[in-house]
């Protein structure tokens, strides 16, 4: 399984869903896009029929009902374009890899976060998208820099982001309560002592529970003035006195018997132990809100930005993108889809269905949010947030070393520097390989 | 991967010299040519043709998506270096050493117990059997929940007063939990095997041996399990071809990462996570020719040891 992708299918396949739905909201507002008009009325005339597929990930048949549903808004607007609605259940960033070789890839994939969409684009599996852009003057300017940033490879654009979540702090606050905290944890130290006094292993319940996987983590490393990769994705850069605080804080959780990993309790990702009301408090993204609403409607819930460390407050976010495969016949048609998706009114209506967060920052003053004051946390970290990937060839060490050098670290079975060590030492054996 | 496959070569018959029966002889070779050519082909495309494919493959680094260039023995030479490869070696190689004679003496005393006029024999067999054909894996997801830290066996262990491990979360019981789970699904299958093969045995010699004075136990011993070797050779072989390739269970327990820590990381998943997950073609490619070589020793091994048991029968 790639990395990106798997860490979502372990540690939040809501996510998938999030942006499965994502797309469909924004097919909503298609007619109302303004730019597309006149040209729409004049490839009526001119345009012969064409059909395209479009390929995601899916792990619900819901979310694609709703996306097919929505897909109809756009041929409506397009009638000459019929789009084949084709998603990819499981493991879709290893089967997409099989259609690329076979040369029948979708025309228009969702480009996840993560060590894949890097390959993908440095390949050249993906289509630019600057010429269409720049053809249908589709301003960019509304789009998050980061996430935009994320979809970008030597100057090219490789996708246009249709939704993102960061991570931030999920609370039970009745279990808060019990605990006689009046206040869900704003800073490290209180975020400490807070999963300390609600850890009762007798019970089975813990202040904390998260997997062991880097972007559980990795937050703490950059709120400690630290980071994983310099910004240009050229060095490790685990081998800082920062970096070890916050790896060394995170782990000291799980050492001290505050934190606690999903496993510990029958869960299998840190979101549902918090809706089996196991734990206190989990770092989450926006996915786990529908997934508590639909699957543990009992367990109380509230979002706060995750809380600040020694040098800054931030945290990570996953931005999913659409792009054009190289396979693609009909670049022009899939771009359109594209382009009636992410647009402002587009996304606006997906966004109205509150499975993911915008990736336009005009859109975090919808209404919608102040209707769901819940969501207020998430909003918060979104623009601070840092878009979350890894350059081509790091897939293993992403999915699997890091996640076995954190375990060992969180067991005991090695300090965190010497964890840390070993991650930088495999990091940098694949950026002096060139892969 | 296929199974060991055994293609009868079948030499032409010596005809006589002279035009008439070589014409002969040559339209009967291009008959049977033609009737043999879809199972051929069939074979070629799906079988030899990746076999000999991924044997090429491994002196080529490639990623699926880029140019593949040749890289000679690189592969090889990287894959032993590596110490994820012989962990996943170890893996395989206990969990056969574990699973194959446990499965073996498991289905041999079942079928034992199951050839006698039992009431409801017929419902036991049925019971036995039934994880054979179930999918592997439903019955994977089946076991997940039953290995649960909160699930069926550890409801039962406390029963006991024992406080049971999260089974497939800890490493140190996660390979022993997928073999449990192997032997049990296994079992009922080669049961089945040996239960035909029992049926063979001529009912006289234990007529025979009980004249004589022998008990049960040692007519079992030593009518029962010789005159079944040529089912136990067939079992051991399936077994060590099985074992040695399992995939499924431990790519659907551990949700295709072969964790916690490496320990259920088998040389099949590994091959799967090098060519689909990390787009390290040449390496999977390579531990396959290897796992082709281990397996083709490992039966030959076999058929060498179990042929000198055969003879005397």
């Amino acid at each position: 399984m790639k990395q990106g992708s798997q860490k979502f299918m372990k540690q939040g396949n809501r996510k998938w869903k999030t942006a499965v739905a994502c797309g469909a909201c924004a097919v909503l507002g298609a007619g109302l896009i303004g730019c597309g008009a006149p040209q729409q009325a004049a490839a009526k005339a001119t345009h012969a029929p064409v059909t395209i597929t479009l390929g995601g990930w899916t792990s619900s048949p819901v979310e694609a009902t709703l996306m097919a549903k929505e897909l109809t808004y756009f041929e409506k607007a397009y009638p000459w374009i019929h789009v084949n609605y084709r998603p990819i259940s499981g493991n879709y960033e290893a089967v997409l890899k099989t259609r690329f070789v076979a040369g029948d890839a979708p025309d228009v994939i969702y480009v996840n976060n993560g060590g894949q969409s890097s390959s993908f684009m440095k390949n050249g599996d993906l289509m630019p998208l600057n010429k269409y852009i720049k053809a249908s003057h589709f301003p960019l300017q509304d789009f998050f820099p980061g996430a935009l940033n994320l979809f970008r490879y030597h100057g090219n654009v490789y996708g246009i982001p249709k939704d993102q979540s960061p991570l931030s702090l999920f609370y039970n606050p009745v279990m808060f309560r019990k605990a006689g905290i009046k206040s869900p944890p704003a800073t490290w130290a209180q975020l400490a002592a807070d999963a300390r006094r609600l850890t009762d292993p007798k019970v089975h319940r813990y202040g904390l529970i998260n997997s062991a996987q880097e972007p559980r983590w990795a937050e703490f490393l950059y709120e400690a003035g630290g980071s994983v990769m310099n910004p240009a994705m050229t060095q490790m850069t685990l081998n800082t006195k920062a970096a070890l605080q916050g790896f060394s804080f995170f782990v000291n959780l799980y050492r001290k018997g505050w934190a606690a990993l999903p496993g510990t309790v029958g869960a299998s990702w840190g979101g549902q132990a918090f809706g089996m009301q196991r734990a206190g408090m989990v770092l989450s993204g926006n996915w786990l809100v529908p997934f508590l609403e639909q699957t543990y409607p009992k367990t109380p819930f509230g979002v706060v930005p995750m809380p600040k460390g020694p040098k800054n407050a931030e945290t990570l976010t996953f931005p999913v993108a659409y792009g054009i495969t190289r396979d693609s016949t009909n670049p022009q048609a899939s771009w359109d889809l594209i382009r009636y998706l992410t647009s402002r009114q587009g996304m606006t209506k997906w966004m109205n269905l509150g499975l993911a967060l915008p990736s336009r920052k005009s859109l975090l003053a919808l209404p919608y949010y102040k209707q769901h004051p819940v969501l207020k946390g998430l909003l918060t970290d979104l623009p601070r947030s840092i878009p979350w990937t890894f350059p081509a060839g790091f897939s293993q060490l992403s999915s699997t070393t890091m996640t076995n050098e954190t375990t060992l670290a969180i067991m005991g079975k090695e300090s965190p520097a010497q964890a840390l060590a070993n991650m930088q030492k495999d990091g940098m054996a694949i950026l002096h390989s060139g892969s | 991967m296929a199974g060991i496959e055994s293609a009868g070569s079948a030499s032409l018959p010596a005809f006589p010299k002279g035009n008439a029966f070589r014409r002969r002889a040559r339209r009967e070779l291009g008959v049977g040519y033609l009737f043999t050519l879809p199972s051929v082909l069939l074979l070629f495309l799906f079988t030899l043709g990746p076999a000999l494919y991924s044997l090429y493959l491994s002196f080529f680094s490639w990623s699926l998506l880029n140019h593949m260039h040749f890289v000679g023995w690189q592969n090889f030479v990287q894959l032993f270096q590596m110490p994820l490869f012989w962990i996943s070696v170890r893996n395989s190689v206990v969990f056969a050493l574990v699973v194959v004679p446990t499965q073996t003496v498991i289905a041999l005393l079942l079928a034992a117990i199951l050839n006698q006029n039992l009431p409801a024999r017929g419902f036991f067999r049925l019971a036995f059997f039934f994880p054979a054909v179930s999918s592997s894996a439903v019955i994977s997801i089946i076991f997940m929940w039953i290995y649960n830290k909160f699930g069926l066996l550890n409801g039962f262990l406390s029963v006991f007063g024992i406080v049971g491990p999260d089974w497939l979360g800890n490493p140190s019981f996660a390979l022993s939990s997928i073999m449990l789970l192997n032997i049990w699904t296994t079992s009922g299958y080669f049961m089945v095997v040996f239960l035909a093969g029992l049926q063979a045995i001529p009912a006289e010699l234990y007529e025979a041996a009980a004249i004589d004075g022998a008990d049960r136990w040692k007519s079992f011993a030593r009518i029962t399990v010789p005159l079944l070797s040529p089912s136990t050779f067939f079992i051991v072989v399936m077994g060590i071809v099985g074992t040695l390739q399992m995939f499924d269970q431990s790519f659907i327990m551990s949700q295709g990462t072969g964790g916690p820590l490496n320990s259920t990381t088998t040389v099949v998943l590994l091959i799967y996570q090098f060519i689909f997950s990390y787009g390290q073609v040449g390496y999977g490619a390579a531990a396959t020719v290897l796992l082709f070589l281990l397996i083709l020793l490992v039966t030959l091994a076999t058929n060498w040891w179990f042929k000198r048991k055969l003879d005397y029968l």
